[in-house]
């Protein structure tokens, strides 16, 4: 596990030199980027029944990780939220100010925000960690937009075989990837340090 | 296909199935699976209106020699990591310095750069080894040691959403130290330097059999691998010895006289599928994890050049430098004035994976996939003046998952037109190369299958909650999953895939023979015997083969699929030697 200052001095100094960064490149907001192409501005409900929109209000300029889920998932679900815990742990009091983690749930019929404090308080899921709903149809579209769709028809519409991903990305310099949270977390919160364009000098 | 590719909506489908395609195909590419890529229609190009680039050689601009015949610590100060050096990225020792004093030494300088792809799109901000996309060719001999020293002075991308400004560089597939193999986690951070070294000796020093001539290099950055090349950080490694000698008018009795002259009579060409966004920059999409399949057809980073021939014989090493898609390469003579395919003509192979095989063979396409290489030799004397033949693409593919099935008919998938003309100034000195003459022995499977009794290992290439997977488990770099003793003889390897996806797998190290494609030999005369190191698993195909053993470095490698965007949501799995 990386220690908590390695990370924190790691992440320090990261927001502004990402900011600085997209608005010196004015090609970059011209082009199609991938934020007007893929990542739809769906209204979201969080644990505490606030509303936001997804993207500008939770994705734009920030380093973000996206997961789905949902709160009776029996399968891969509670492995994963676990990992991510240890990752939320492990970069500490970043969470909710340079890296924001969203779990999107996948039965928002279900899912309403007691379920997800329920959900929370069960897991041990600190601050700065938001929960989201959206209606059924926002929440197929954000799954497709970011790449959690299933080829095969049977597998698509086979819940128990729900993305196990985590979308890791920072839009304000446009850099995304994704990885399985069945990794080990420590090898998770390296991918979070590799889209922030500070550490690209060094090896984290 | 016509000469303007007007590319609507519509012909975008077409032109990324591989060419002409039927309304069936349409429905195909308007599936769910294709929903979940970015619909993107790159800007009309008009084909063969620019002539094939060659990358530059190894002593070309790109590339300064700093040391010649000597050793190196002179050329590169802190080689070897010895007094922990301000810019070396690690302190890994180099385990074969002692034993393999470099004779050369490089520099390669790691830049972003503008390159144009077509005389009508727009620059696009690419990365280049030594500046250039395909970087500059390293033409190494064997028995010539020699270290290289990468500087990473990429600078951030501006355009697109993908790449990072960070290189692992593996030499795909020399017979590398583990230090030196571009291992996915030894990557060099941005304005850092690393140094690898090439012992240049063959695989147990068979020095007959063991040789690889066909390679290439490109970054193996984990986890960004399919952005890094996808963004031009490939090129190609050429090694030669005594059989293979780069040298038509050879006098040693042994040398095979195969067409030489780089860039001239023996030319690398890679082949490429990229896109383009309305603005003419290239364009990718992170967010799809089944395969990025291109709409333009690209050899060594041209959409659609033209090569003008003599009348004489050639060497080509066809590499596919892909991100996901699959190929099957026809060569095709067509009507010089209405362009209509005339007739196929067989391909004269001599190498795969760039070992040269056995002996020629003739194959009436080449089914290839990214990483592999497959050298062939055409003779040109048997045309006349003006005769045109097109390198085509007739495999049909429209998303990750593997070819549809269909094989799109002749004048489909055009990718380079070739021009016959005059005989050449002075005479060809190479050797004919029929089919049947023998080129370089293999080595002795000595059992069959059944009868084998030494270590197997198998492996699973799956999917599952979305995630690529090797046997069940998605990449973890921080352990090995196994490992294999150093010349602990040979081993059996099974690769299975699964759920109707085309997998090439890819086995960094060592060179192994195909024993068997489900159960049968394979149906293929260029693999009988031939040493490889891409394996096309597909769909549910199991392939069994063979190695010689795990000879003579210590140290962690990979194996994963080449299908990069597999590789890089975690398709690979790491293995030691010990």
């Amino acid at each position: 596990m990386i220690r908590r200052n390695f990370v924190t001095s790691l992440l320090s100094g990261a927001a502004a030199t990402v900011v600085a960064h997209a608005a010196s490149d004015k090609s970059l907001k011209n082009s199609p980027t991938v934020s007007d192409r893929n990542i739809p501005d769906i209204l979201v409900t969080n644990q505490e029944g606030k509303e936001f929109h997804f993207y500008s209000d939770l994705v734009k300029d920030k380093i973000v990780m996206i997961n789905f889920m949902y709160a009776q998932c029996e399968g891969i679900c509670p492995t994963m939220t676990s990992t991510l815990v240890k990752v939320q742990r492990a970069l500490g009091d970043r969470v909710g100010k340079d890296v924001f983690m969203y779990s999107v749930t996948l039965k928002p019929e279900q899912d309403d925000p007691k379920a997800f404090r329920h959900y929370i308080q069960m897991h041990g899921v600190g601050k700065g960690w938001n929960f989201l709903r959206a209606s059924r149809a926002d929440t197929d579209l954000l799954r497709r937009k970011l790449g959690f769709v299933d080829s095969d028809p049977k597998i698509e519409a086979d819940i128990n075989q729900h993305t196990g991903m985590v979308r890791i990305g920072n839009d304000a310099i446009n850099r995304w990837m994704a990885c399985p949270a069945s990794v080990p977390s420590d090898s998770i919160v390296r991918r979070v340090l590799w889209v922030d364009p500070a550490n690209d000098t060094r090896r984290v | 296909m016509s000469n303007q590719t007007d590319l609507s909506k519509r012909s975008f489908l077409r032109f990324a199935a591989g060419s002409a395609a039927t309304a069936a195909v349409l429905e195909t590419t308007a599936s769910t699976a294709a929903a979940a890529q970015t619909p993107l229609t790159s800007p009309a190009t008009t084909p063969w209106v620019q002539s094939l680039p060659v990358p530059n050689a190894v002593g070309g601009a790109a590339i300064a020699a700093v040391a010649s015949g000597s050793g190196c610590e002179k050329a590169l100060p802190n080689f070897n990591g010895c007094t922990c050096p301000t810019g070396e990225t690690t302190n890994a020792t180099h385990q074969a310095l002692a034993a393999c004093p470099p004779m050369d030494a490089y520099e390669i300088d790691i830049r972003t750069i503008q390159h144009k792809w077509h005389p009508k799109l727009p620059a696009s901000e690419m990365f280049g080894y030594g500046g250039t996309v395909p970087g500059p060719t390293f033409m190494a001999k064997y028995g010539r040691p020699f270290v290289v020293r990468f500087h990473n002075n990429m600078t951030a991308p501006t355009k697109g959403n993908f790449s990072i400004p960070q290189t692992a560089i593996h030499f795909h597939n020399l017979h590398a130290p583990a230090e030196s193999d571009g291992y996915p986690d030894d990557y060099i951070p941005q304005g850092t330097y690393r140094d690898h070294h090439y012992v240049m000796y063959q695989a147990g020093k068979d020095t007959l059999r063991e040789v690889n001539n066909t390679m290439w290099y490109h970054c193996h950055r984990h986890d960004f691998t399919s952005h890094n090349v996808y963004r031009g950080l490939a090129g190609f490694f050429l090694a030669f010895d005594e059989l293979d000698s780069g040298d038509e008018k050879d006098s040693n009795p042994k040398a095979l006289r195969l067409p030489s002259g780089y860039g001239k009579y023996d030319i690398p060409i890679v082949f490429q599928d990229p896109m383009f966004d309305a603005s003419g920059q290239l364009a990718f999409d992170p967010f799809n994890t089944d395969g990025i399949i291109g709409d333009k057809f690209a050899a060594n980073g041209a959409i659609q050049p033209f090569l003008n021939v003599d009348r004489r014989r050639y060497r080509f090493r066809f590499l596919v430098g892909s991100v996901s898609r699959v190929w099957q390469l026809h060569l095709s003579q067509a009507d010089p004035k209405t362009d209509k395919p005339l007739k196929d003509l067989a391909w004269t192979a001599i190498a795969n994976d760039g070992n040269l095989l056995p002996k020629a063979v003739s194959m009436p396409n080449l089914l290839t996939s990214p990483a592999t290489r497959h050298d062939v030799v055409i003779d040109f004397s048997q045309f006349k003046k003006g005769d045109v033949l097109y390198i085509e693409n007739r495999m049909e593919q429209v998303n990750g998952r593997g070819p549809t099935g269909t094989i799109l008919p002749a004048g489909s998938g055009r990718v380079l037109k070739i021009i016959v003309g005059d005989l050449p100034s002075q005479l060809d000195s190479s050797l004919p190369v029929a089919v049947g003459r023998a080129l370089r022995p293999a080595p002795p499977v000595p059992v069959s299958s059944a009868k084998f009794t030494g270590t197997r290992r198998n492996f699973k290439f799956d999917r599952g909650n979305g995630v690529w997977t090797v046997n069940g488990i998605p990449v973890d770099l921080s352990k090995p999953s196994f490992t294999i003793p150093k010349n602990g003889g040979p081993e059996i390897w099974t690769l299975s895939g699964s759920g109707g996806w085309w997998h090439p797998i890819h086995i960094h190290f060592e060179e192994a023979i195909i024993l068997t494609r489900d159960g049968k030999p394979t149906p293929f005369a260029n693999e009988v015997n031939a040493r490889k190191d891409v394996f096309l698993v597909r769909g549910s195909e199991t392939i069994e083969i063979y190695y010689q053993g795990f000879r003579d470095f210590t140290g962690h490698y990979v194996m994963h699929c080449h299908n990069t965007v597999h590789e890089d949501h975690a398709m690979m799995l790491r293995w030691d030697i010990a």
